[in-house]
């Protein structure tokens, strides 16, 4: 049975974690640009993390863009870090009481080493706050053994050869980070997690909303498989498909390393050879652009892989991907080419042939080319060799992307706690003594106002959502007259009906409609003209607009009524109806014209 | 327990944590590393059991193999003082130790391995705050004793009073042929953006390449990394209490740049070149006390007082070197003060001269016998200037040997580029 494990990472709503930096994002050209390198520093008997060690390449230099109203010093490592912000901090607690964990006695920010550039320190701040909650999807317990507050990182923009360029502007906003015991046993059952722990922190509030605002990453593992994790889906709807297929992909591993092994063959490393006399002439666009450049094209037998190579490990992504994916993030090469998919791209049948020759392969045996210049591509198919022989002995553990087709690609090794030392200055944090929580969840929220309010399933689901939904929910107790699906219909959907029937941009304040409920509630204007009036909300005060739609006289509309109803004595009641509403457009209700019509129809 | 031993706590609320001991400075407070690498702190009052689950197997870290340095580069020595430079962080403890042997050093930074052959002395292990005169002594002895036959010197120091020590080093140091760096850095060597590495080989590569004979301040010369400074001893100050580029050039230009990435200088001011002198030390009178006020509104007459048994004094003063001449109390003071001790009157505008003949103020205050720091010296300057002075001949004529060059320290012309640079 698989077993998978949520962690969800959810910026909080306050200010920065570590400065009194507004946690606003920002786009466009940046105010100015710093531009910094980061050195290895665990060489001095530390142990070295080996993803730290993967991360850091000596000659790469980082370009931090940054705005002067989200940015200051701190950002910037060059000034140490403020207390941590109390406001974050109590978000977090609050979290932690939903989701029945512990609060730690102490809380001790830690300095995990990150060395790609995505933070200007080298490393991420971190703190474990609380430990051991839980909480039941379908009956079923999950785990919570975490609960942390960190740091968000610079949002990468641009990857180059020799520099990449961050934006500060993420640099600093709190995240608290969530982490799931691997209880996690379907596909499905993940979605619904996610979707449950996503209702808990809006339920909270001081969250965050809106694209980008929440990432979640999962680990995945099946039985002889391995925990492999899976880094940065920022979509719900992906995180089942992700699952699914990391099991296809885990399961194919195992399936081929098994065939592997009853060919009673076993990978043995070899020299790659150069064969760029075979193309010399060819047709491969991909060959002839880089033996042009001055680069060559040079292969390895895998011997025994025929036929593994191009097997397919997930949706349009093979063991040869996993090589090339491998050999394009530690060697940097573009790609590669496997004996499982030639001929083909221009490579002919006796390509094939004359490449099979040079290499010594069998029919058994296999083989990956790579074109570029010659570093590279020595340094590539060393790396796809390694990861050749690493999938043949089972499931790697490794840290893997996300990709927005529901697909994952190789990013690093996993990292270990060697990672993480004290952060030094920051003294020592004692939690303020936890209140009990008074936040009720939005899910039981939603089933109030079906329950209570008899507003439709679709619809409470839709206003707990929304990020109006404690507005509603307060127009709902004080506008007792008023039908409490109307309300909620109206407030979510004003904007959108507005622009449907009058053509017109708007977005209607809160003011606007609560002085109309208002009148509403008061029988003071009609139903009928509420939309109107909100249309008009942005340029002329809600109460004079009203005064046009004023209800119509009572006794005044009787008279009409009855004037009408003589006039066209084979007026049908529908008909009737239309005219009455005509003539007083706006300023009557259906149901008291309804009424009166009934009663003198009748008569 | 012992730090690193495995154990696993049981609170009372029924939690259980597992984890490496980490001594706490707090006694109600146990403290465990988790797997997870996460620190967690447990008041000990709410721990219902201990238990030791495997005894610290970590050794003591083995002392480095010694790296083999080729002969034929040139020998730079390195003498530690302390200061964050020269420390390393604990990683299981956070603990911040110090870091003074050549294998340490060349494991930290390898380029370096390129560039110089290192030899490592400590002289001490102290931040640069708690210095005194003593410890000039002292490092002026070091560097006299390892001065012969190395291309130079790089004396690793806090950053905090790191410019009174190069003003200091270089009045001291008297025939000085070889370069003496002071390298200080403000992030610490545990973080990858740790400067210490690069205003470390800046130092290094200025030394193997440079015939400046002289001691220098090296630190980044931008929040960017890629080049540094090398600044003159006397005319430079920590102008930031954080920032990488903190140390500035005052009322000059810094001495030279490095680009620590090509190992390249651009020189941007003159300076003395190596020569064939001997090498004297002038030491400190380490009894010595010199006072320092610096004047403001609502200034006290008392606090002038407080200074009447000391050797000299340095009055900070406001704007082109004014002090208030309305209280005749503060008046008194500065006159009896002035027949005690030399008085240094300097400028806490920080950039610019004083001169004392503009308004009547600064003539009434002349005319008490107080010497105006004419020469463009920094406040730190004069102050280790006067106490220089005063250790080598109490008796001197303060007012005619004040403001004469000793070192290449006075500044005859400011130009307009040097404000701000």
């Amino acid at each position: 049975m698989v077993k998978v494990g949520l962690e969800i990472h959810q910026q909080l709503d306050t200010g920065k974690l570590f400065c009194n930096c507004p946690s606003i994002i920002k786009e466009g050209d940046s105010d100015y640009v710093i531009k910094r390198r980061l050195r290895a520093s665990a060489g001095e008997g530390g142990e070295l993390d080996r993803a730290a060690a993967q991360e850091v390449r000596k000659d790469k230099e980082f370009h931090y863009h940054g705005f002067f109203d989200n940015t200051c010093q701190v950002e910037l490592d060059e000034e140490p870090p403020h207390p941590l912000n109390p406001e974050a901090l109590a978000v977090v607690l609050e979290v932690a009481g939903m989701l029945n964990a512990k609060v730690l006695d102490k809380i001790i920010v830690m300095r995990k080493i990150v060395l790609d550039g995505s933070n200007t320190s080298g490393f991420q701040r971190t703190a474990l706050v609380a430990i051991n909650g839980h909480f039941e999807i379908d009956g079923k317990r999950i785990g919570v053994p975490t609960i942390c507050i960190e740091e968000d990182a610079a949002k990468i923009i641009e990857r180059t050869e020799k520099f990449d360029v961050y934006d500060l502007s993420r640099l600093g906003v709190p995240l608290v980070e969530i982490a799931t015991d691997p209880d996690i046993t379907s596909a499905e059952m993940c979605k619904k997690a996610a979707e449950y722990l996503g209702m808990v922190l809006r339920s909270v509030g001081g969250v965050k909303r809106g694209l980008g605002s929440i990432r979640q990453d999962v680990n995945v593992s099946i039985p002889d498989g391995a925990r492999v994790e899976i880094k940065g889906a920022q979509d719900l709807r992906l995180l089942a498909e992700l699952v699914e297929n990391e099991v296809k992909r885990q399961q194919g591993i195992l399936e081929i390393s098994k065939e592997y092994a009853i060919r009673k063959v076993k990978l043995q490393a070899q020299k790659p050879q150069e064969l760029s006399n075979i193309f010399a002439k060819g047709n491969c666009a991909i060959i002839k652009s880089a033996l042009d450049k001055g680069g060559i094209v040079a292969g390895i037998k895998l011997n025994g892989m025929k036929g593994l190579i191009g097997r397919e490990l997930q949706p349009g992504k093979r063991f040869g991907t996993e090589m090339s994916v491998y050999s394009k993030v530690h060697a940097g090469t573009t790609g590669l080419f496997h004996c499982d998919e030639l001929p083909r791209y221009g490579i002919t049948e006796e390509d094939v042939a004359a490449i099979n020759k040079v290499l010594e392969c069998n029919t058994q045996d296999g083989f990956i080319l790579i074109a570029g210049d010659k570093q590279t591509v020595m340094k590539g198919l060393e790396c796809a060799f390694e990861r050749a022989s690493e999938l043949l002995t089972g499931v790697p553990k490794e840290v893997r992307k996300a990709e927005p087709d529901g697909t994952t690609s190789h990013l690093r090794a996993m990292s270990s706690g060697a990672r993480m030392y004290p952060e030094t200055d920051i003294p020592i944090i004692t939690p303020p003594k936890h209140k009990a929580v008074g936040k009720i969840l939005l899910a039981d929220l939603a089933k109030e106002l079906e329950t209570k309010h008899g507003i439709s399933s679709d619809l409470a689901k839709l206003t707990v959502k929304s990020l109006k939904v404690d507005f509603i929910v307060g127009l709902i107790s004080r506008f007792r007259n008023v039908k409490p699906s109307y309300l909620a219909e109206t407030v979510l959907k004003a904007d959108k009906e507005i622009k449907k029937e009058f053509n017109k941009d708007i977005s209607v304040t809160d003011a606007a409609f609560e002085s109309v409920f208002s009148l509403l509630n008061d029988g003071k204007v009609p139903k009928e003209a509420v939309l109107e009036i909100l249309s008009k909300s942005d340029k002329t005060e809600v109460n004079e607009l009203a005064k046009a739609h004023g209800a119509a006289d009572g006794k005044q509309l009787e008279a009409e009524i009855l004037q009408l109803i003589k006039q066209n004595r084979d007026a049908s009641f529908n008909a009737l109806m239309g005219m009455v509403m005509a003539k007083f457009k706006g300023r009557v209700s259906g149901v008291m014209v309804a009424e009166i019509l009934k009663k003198h129809q009748k008569s | 327990m012992q730090p690193g031993d495995k154990v696993e706590v049981v609170l009372k609320k029924g939690d259980v944590l597992q984890g490496s001991f980490i001594p706490s400075p707090d006694p109600e407070i146990l403290t465990l590393k988790l797997d997870s690498g996460y620190n967690v702190g447990v008041i000990k009052a709410n721990i219902s059991s201990t238990k030791l689950l495997e005894k610290n197997n970590l050794q003591e870290e083995k002392p480095r193999a010694a790296i083999k340095q080729p002969s034929n580069l040139p020998l730079i020595v390195v003498i530690s003082t302390g200061g964050t430079i020269a420390s390393k962080v604990d990683y299981k403890s956070g603990a911040v130790t110090p870091l003074f042997s050549s294998e340490q050093l060349l494991a930290l930074f390898p380029e370096l391995k390129q560039i110089a052959s290192i030899q490592c002395v400590q002289a001490f292990n102290l931040l640069s705050e708690n210095f005194d005169f003593c410890h000039y002594n002292a490092m002026a002895e070091t560097i006299k004793k390892h001065a012969k036959n190395v291309r130079g010197i790089i004396l690793t120091h806090g950053t905090d009073t790191l410019h009174y020590t190069s003003s200091a080093l270089s009045f001291m140091l008297e025939g000085l042929n070889i370069p003496v760096i002071l390298v200080g850095s403000q992030r610490s060597s545990d973080r990858g953006s740790s400067d210490a590495g690069s205003n470390f080989l800046s130092a290094a590569y200025f030394i193997t390449k440079t015939d400046y004979a002289g001691v220098g301040i090296c630190l980044h010369a931008k929040s960017d990394d890629g080049t540094c400074l090398i600044l003159k001893p006397h005319n430079a100050r920590k102008m930031h209490s954080s920032r990488r580029d903190a140390f500035r050039p005052i009322n000059c230009l810094p001495l030279a740049e490095v680009n620590f990435l090509s190992g390249s200088i651009k020189y941007l001011s003159e300076y003395s070149k190596t020569g064939d002198s001997q090498l004297k030390v002038k030491p400190f009178n380490e009894k010595l006390k010199v006072g320092w006020i610096r004047t403001r509104p609502h200034i006290q007459p008392e606090e002038f007082k407080a200074y009447e048994r000391f050797d000299g004094l340095i009055i900070e003063a406001t704007g082109l070197g004014h002090v208030t001449m309305l209280n005749p109390k503060i008046k008194e003071e500065i006159r009896l003060l002035a027949k005690r001790m030399p008085i240094v009157i300097t400028t806490q505008c920080i950039y610019g001269r004083v001169n004392l003949d503009i308004y009547s103020n600064g003539r009434e205050l002349q005319a008490l016998g107080v010497i105006p720091n004419l020469s463009g010296l920094t406040s730190e300057t004069a102050y280790i200037k006067l106490a220089c002075l005063l250790s080598s001949n109490p008796k001197a004529n303060f007012h005619e040997v004040f403001n004469k060059d000793i070192r290449g320290e006075t500044i005859p012309r400011i130009t307009p580029d040097t404000f701000l640079w």
